[in-house]
């Protein structure tokens, strides 16, 4: 379904998923967004790259997620002066941030007007833009605090608050600043950043087969869809295939950190509303299958499971029997704790009606993943555009119409049930195979993108080969992008105090974002 | 709630014993210490207050850090509590190899807490960077920002690790906790 | 005024400062049991004292001196509320001076320099603390006074030592009235002594919290004496509930030897443990109201207290 324009051409690409690539001028840019936008596609990510070492100027890319494929519009901004392309945030509002984002990175502006550093926060020098060809990556410079100027709220009786970075928990930094009346919430701002390490100059400094490794931890609890997605990448770009028992490995992986992840955070979203039962039997459950995973996988948190052509080890003989009665051990307690937490008439009053997010909100502001299905959006790249093994796995999406906390708690134990019921396919599956293929080395100048639906969402990371087996420029996407904004939209009319209820029940990523 | 009880009721008492104090203990590697500090660090020993601050990490070593507060390993047990001020803090446990952005509420931070004060960098990116090492956003280990006492290795460590390193540090006269 | 009655007097103030914390760490004790996890020592509360006392306090640049006497003043009337209140002898030297109404005056106090001190430093915390106990302590008063009022009917006084006297004459008889401000007064206790269904002693979150938000600042002494001071307060708060309800054990006028004494210190002990049990009982199983609820909570005591008077005066007239 690309759109037909006279001034596009199609450029080679490859990907786990159908994709295709356009490239385009400055009027195509913007006109193949309208016909997108129109047609119901959402925008997944944006990156832009400095190709004048290969003569080519600056570069920006689009890619988008239809209905059956995934679609990367192009534009080289070759003229003269400072480059600068059409900005997006009008037709998709989430492109606000990652344009930002670009520009912090690489210096190539859009016509919007809003130029606050989003991850430059006085780390470097005004003009110097780390991703930048020329720009010595480890060079450090002292830091200069520069002010942010949050958008204020007028009125009688207005405050702010002011939260972060360093929160009181043990939670990655962000900084949130609220205007209240009283109690209520009139305004959120969020400002992350933070823990922006330059992973995306680090990966043009490793070789193809190493760059899974940085890829696992871009965010730690996302590590095997991370890794997956780089691997996916760099094997669709060798047209290399893994073993059916590979791939059944690192899905199964994959659900695991689904698992893991959902516990976890049923656990402390109980444990947030004061309810400090919900959390010692949900951490109870979350270490028992991190015990299964150093078990079976070899480690807690599978940082280096998943290499390009497969993964690093088999399941050894008792590791079947061990994970099929963790498996039902979970599903008994799971099913017992959500009858708990429903009739909790306490718990149940805490998440009602805090942070509802409605339907056309979430779809106006490009929700995906996790966030997105609590709101009624049926989005599951398991579902809509699996990939192998997830083509033979029939996955059910789940989905909640509420859009609050109670909805986003209701779909975590929707999706562990459901992540348990493919645990057992998978693990039932005799697939025969080597469990790591022979990956050789791409040739330069090859566009590559694995997108995975992590836990959180459709996680992307694009790979672009350059010389001798080294990258070219290797952006990584988290869903977190996405759905940040949502929570300063859901927010509103709420209490400060539900805030922390809230955010939990997103649990998005800091450091995905930031990168 | 008669659920919740009984649910309570049958599953017992789930906390496991405290990992074995490691052989070589000392506060700062190599040095001796004096008896008033082996002292004041057994009396603040037994009832630490951690505060954790991550420094651009990757969320792994704080999901095993909010490990230490689930039934097994129970760190509340052993006398140690995290607790969201510094002034309230005796120990600074550090994530993330420092990223730019995050060094001046780090260093805050640090100097918001009374004296005495021990500092402990959890992690390979604690430690050195490791993955991230030292570049324009990240310092490269904690050690670059403030003055760190213990690192712990580990991408990420275990809990038992990180309990083990925390009772290290802080019983180093003790021969049992 | 003779020595023995100072003594006595004394006597029960030490006691108060020596168990308050010991109480704090049995509900700790009781709590980790109901989560599956076992527990620090019962005396852990003492080894975080004595830890707090050896730091040094490090203070904000714009803490006024309010600040730095707003943990002697908060340990100061908690030790005076111990003194008024009879946890095991009624004859009290300073329970002449000060009846009940005193007692919530005393407790009025150490709330409005406890919400001034978290004020002073400024942030926007301190503030948000600050208000939050404000309101739900001006809505738990009225409640405390109405079951206060409930036990004065019955014994025609406003000194709590008179209604321990009355009400032990009694041999062991359940008033219908003081069921309901029994109830009643729970609910308060949990209301003023921040804990859960009201608010969260463990909480890390920054933005939900009442009481610890206004200790953000506190360090070393200061911190200690904010914690012994809290641990006071539950403690007192504890002691007037046995007083009103279950004063079998006290000591009263007249039979307060040293043998009477010594019972009334295990009848205390006793007591203590049974409330701390069910107080963490309450919690484990309780989830943390939204904060606009609290009035409503509130509201919800101070109309069974009321019922209790009703009740009460229906059945005597």
């Amino acid at each position: 379904m690309a759109a037909e324009k006279t001034d596009e051409q199609q450029v080679k690409m490859f990907g786990n998923l159908a994709c295709s690539r356009i490239r385009v001028d400055r009027e195509g840019w913007i006109s193949t967004a309208e016909q997108l936008s129109e047609s119901g596609a959402r925008l997944l990510t944006l990156w832009g790259t400095d190709d004048r070492d290969q003569a080519g100027g600056f570069r920006i890319d689009a890619a988008y997620l239809l209905s059956d494929s995934v679609l990367v519009v192009e534009h080289r901004m070759v003229d003269e002066g400072e480059p600068w392309y059409p900005s997006l945030a009008g037709l998709f509002p989430v492109a606000l941030r990652m344009q930002r984002a670009a520009y912090d990175l690489l210096g190539i502006s859009t016509n919007e007007s809003d130029d606050r550093g989003w991850l430059r926060h006085g780390g470097w020098p005004q003009m110097v833009f780390p991703l930048r060809r020329d720009v010595d990556g480890s060079q450090q410079y002292p830091v200069v605090s520069q002010p942010y100027s949050f958008v204020s709220v007028e009125g009688d009786g207005v405050h702010e608050i002011s939260v972060g970075p360093v929160h009181a928990g043990t939670i990655e930094p962000g900084n949130f600043r609220f205007s209240v009346v009283g109690e209520k919430v009139l305004r959120l701002e969020e400002r992350l950043g933070y823990t922006h390490k330059g992973v995306a100059k680090l990966f043009e400094s490793l070789t193809q087969h190493t760059g899974h490794r940085l890829a696992a931890r871009v965010s730690g609890d996302s590590a095997i869809a991370f890794s997956w997605a780089y691997c996916a990448a760099l094997e669709a770009i060798t047209t290399t295939t893994c073993s059916a028992r590979a791939l059944a490995l690192r899905a199964l992986a994959l659900e695991h950190e689904r698992l893991a992840n959902h516990l976890g955070d049923l656990g402390s979203l109980g444990n947030d509303a004061g309810f400090a039962f919900g959390f010692t039997h949900f951490s109870k459950l979350k270490e028992d299958l991190l015990r299964a995973n150093s078990v079976v996988f070899g480690a807690r948190y599978l940082m280096a499971f998943v290499v390009p052509g497969g993964v690093a080890a088999d399941l050894n003989t008792e590791a079947r029997s061990l994970l099929l009665e963790l498996y039902d051990a979970l599903e008994t307690s799971v099913i017992n704790l959500r009858t708990i937490y429903d009739n909790h008439a306490g718990l149940q009053d805490r998440f009602r009606e805090a942070g509802r997010l409605d339907r056309s909100t979430a779809k106006r502001l490009g929700a995906i993943g996790l966030a997105g299905r609590a709101s009624g959006l049926a989005c599951d790249l398991r579902v809509d555009h699996p990939w192998a093994p997830y083509t033979s796995l029939a996955v059910t999406m789940m989905t909640q119409k509420g859009g609050d906390v109670a909805a986003r708690v209701q779909i975590r134990f929707d999706e562990v049930v459901e992540s348990l019921r493919l645990c057992r396919a998978l693990l039932t599956e005799n697939d025969s195979g080597v469990i790591q293929a022979t990956v050789p080395t791409a040739q330069s100048n090859q566009l590559g993108m694995g997108i995975i639906e992590g836990w959180r969402g459709p996680v992307a990371v694009v790979l672009e080969t350059g010389r001798d087996g080294g990258i070219h420029r290797c952006h990584t996407h988290d869903p977190s992008w996405q759905n940040w904004p949502l929570i300063e939209h859901a927010i509103i009319g709420d209490i400060v105090p539900d805030f922390p209820l809230i955010n939990k029940s997103f649990n998005l990523s800091y450091s995905g974002q930031d990168g | 709630m008669w659920n919740t009880l009984s649910r309570m009721l049958r599953t017992g008492l789930l906390t496991e014993p405290l990992p074995k104090l490691s052989e070589a203990r000392s506060v700062v590697e190599g040095l001796p210490l004096e008896p008033m500090q082996q002292n004041l660090l057994n009396i603040l020993g037994r009832a630490l207050c951690i505060r954790h601050v991550d420094a651009g990490s990757c969320n792994g070593c704080e999901l095993e850090i909010q490990a230490l507060g689930n039934p097994y390993y129970n760190i509340e047990g052993v006398g140690i509590k995290f607790v969201a001020s510094p002034r309230h803090a005796d120990l600074l446990l550090v994530t993330g190899p420092v990223s730019v952005n995050m060094e001046e509420a780090l260093r805050r931070t640090y100097e918001a807490m009374p004296e005495p004060k021990l500092v402990i960098a959890l992690g390979d990116c604690g430690a050195c960077g490791a993955a991230f090492g030292s570049s324009y956003a990240s310092r490269g280990g904690v050690s670059n920002a403030i003055p760190v006492d213990k690192t712990v290795a580990g991408c990420p460590p275990s809990p038992p690790e990180i309990l083990r390193a925390i009772l290290d540090l802080i019983r180093p006269a003790a021969d049992e906790v | 005024m003779s020595a023995i009655t100072i003594v006595r007097q004394l006597s029960e103030v030490v006691l108060a400062i020596a168990i308050a914390p010991l109480f704090g760490g049995w509900i700790a004790q009781c709590r980790a049991w109901l989560q599956s996890r076992t527990a620090p020592p019962l005396i852990q509360p003492y080894r975080m004292l004595r830890k707090l006392f050896h730091k040094d306090a490090a203070l904000a640049t714009t803490a006024s001196p309010l600040f730095r006497m707003t943990p002697y003043i908060l340990f100061g009337t908690m030790v005076l509320a111990a003194a008024i209140i009879p946890s095991i002898a009624t004859d009290l030297t300073f329970a002449r001076a000060a009846d009940a109404i005193a007692l919530i005056g005393l407790f009025a106090t150490a709330r409005v320099f406890q919400s001034l001190a978290a004020m002073d430093i400024g942030t926007a915390f301190g503030s948000m603390g600050a208000r939050r106990d404000m309101m739900i302590g001006f809505l738990a008063e009225p409640a405390l006074l109405m079951v206060l009022f409930n036990a004065f009917l019955l014994s025609g006084s406003t000194a709590l030592p008179s209604v321990v006297d009355v009400r032990t004459m009694h041999s062991f008889f359940v008033d219908p009235s003081l069921l309901f401000a029994a109830i009643a007064f729970l609910m308060v206790l949990l209301a003023e002594n921040a804990r859960i269904p009201i608010d969260n002693p463990a909480t890390h979150l920054e933005l939900t919290m009442i009481h610890e938000a206004m200790a953000l600042e506190y360090s070393a002494r200061h911190l200690a004496l904010l914690e012994w001071a809290a641990n006071l307060k539950l403690f007192n708060y504890a002691c007037i509930g046995f007083a009103l309800f279950l004063p079998w054990g006290i000591a009263t006028q007249g039979r307060d030897g040293g043998v009477a004494l010594a019972v009334a210190v295990g009848a205390l002990l006793v007591k203590l443990v049974l409330a701390g049990a069910v107080l963490a009982l309450i919690e484990a199983l309780s989830a943390k109201l939204r904060i606009f609820r609290a009035p409503e909570y509130l509201a919800i005591s101070f109309l069974l207290a009321v019922l209790g008077l009703l009740v009460h005066l229906l059945l005597e007239a």
